[in-house]
């Protein structure tokens, strides 16, 4: 299983009082550099991609009247297209002055181990980019360090994206029939251990974006949406995590829907 | 529960999950769930719960675990339900 099994909760006792500093100091550092990575992604994006959002500025509007009101941690659950989907969301969510004031718009990010932890440099970009590895299909060890990881991120009131679909879309449609439960997992364990996420649902699709790719063509477009999901659930255990998991995914294809239902309508 | 009458309620379950059905109906206690089933490991889970579901029992962490085997999911539902 992808995220082990949901029945143990997390204690927070197991994560060791240096592997909590390790995460303050990566947070630290990766916001005091922001200035830095953030200029270079955008010049990538925008100047060596050719990357466009139209309408930015009111999505960045519309996200930040819906998040501001809100306290506590954030969790942002995308569709996934492409391997710099958290990328282009970064840029699209914040302005970079906001993420260099407030590291809550700035989201911690959970790239799978293998494919991005390969060399040097990419350890260096990783760590930067606050990132902290997941290891898909891991040891129970593994699953229950990362959860640790994550739930004293949440405690700190900080905000994480992670992928609840667990990979790129296979179909270039939200998938509904293959995702796993990790994220429906994340969250219960977090409510259950101390306050819970807010869960927001972010539909971005490069305009020209048929099935999955590394990178998103050049010169693309991207359409963006967003809806707040409530995690909240009755059950208990694995049924929790399917329930929460199944509902972002569902939440996630509404939106999808909306995005093509515009498309064909401006085609009549 | 006998082994054969949990087998046939285990492939029942297992059944829409699979991606090879030729492998359903040449089913034995050593067939792989994952690899010679095709089920989806994200699955597992629904899996899990289903037996749960249909046989009354609760499947600790240690016990799913184990499954690898439709012989392992037998003889763990007919030792829980307990004959």
């Amino acid at each position: 299983m992808i995220m082990g099994d949901p029945r143990e909760p997390i204690k927070e006792v197991k994560l060791s009082s240096w592997e909590k500093f390790s995460i303050k100091l990566q947070d630290a550092l990766a916001q005091a550099l922001i200035p830095l990575t953030f200029l270079l992604i955008l010049l990538w994006l925008r100047l060596v991609r050719g990357y466009r959002i139209p309408r930015l500025a009111q999505f960045r509007k519309a996200l930040r009247q819906t998040l501001s009101p809100l306290t506590g941690p954030l969790l942002i659950c995308p569709n996934h297209l492409t391997m710099i989907d958290s990328l282009i969301l970064i840029w699209a969510m914040h302005a970079p002055w906001k993420a260099f004031l407030n590291s809550r718009a700035f989201p911690w990010n959970t790239p799978e181990r293998r494919n991005f932890y390969k060399n040097f440099l990419s350890k260096l970009l990783c760590y930067v980019g606050k990132c902290i590895p997941v290891v898909r299909q891991g040891s129970q060890e593994e699953t229950k360090k990362f959860l640790h990881k994550v739930s004293y991120i949440f405690r700190r009131g900080q905000s994480l994206m992670i992928f609840p679909e667990g990979t790129r879309s296979r179909t270039g449609k939200v998938d509904t029939e293959n995702f796993t439960y990790g994220v429906g997992r994340l969250v219960d364990e977090t409510q259950r251990t101390s306050q819970g996420p807010h869960v927001l649902c972010v539909y971005m699709r490069g305009m020209s974006q048929v099935a999955h790719s590394f990178f998103p063509q050049k010169k693309e477009k991207f359409f963006l949406d967003f809806q707040l999901v409530d995690p909240g659930t009755n059950l208990s255990g694995l049924r929790a995590a399917r329930d929460i998991s199944t509902r972002i995914i569902k939440t996630l294809s509404e939106l999808e829907a909306k995005y093509f239902s515009r498309q064909n309508a401006c085609w009549e | 529960m006998q082994k054969e009458e949990a087998m046939a309620k285990v492939l029942e379950i297992i059944g829409p999950f699979s991606k090879n059905q030729e492998a359903i109906k040449a089913a034995a206690p050593s067939t792989r769930i994952l690899e010679d089933l095709g089920v989806n490991s994200a699955r597992l889970v629904d899996i899990i719960l289903a037996f749960e579901d249909e046989f009354s029992i609760e499947v600790d962490d240690a016990a799913a675990d184990k499954i690898r085997t439709l012989g392992d999911a037998v003889d763990m539902i007919v030792q829980k339900t307990g004959k």
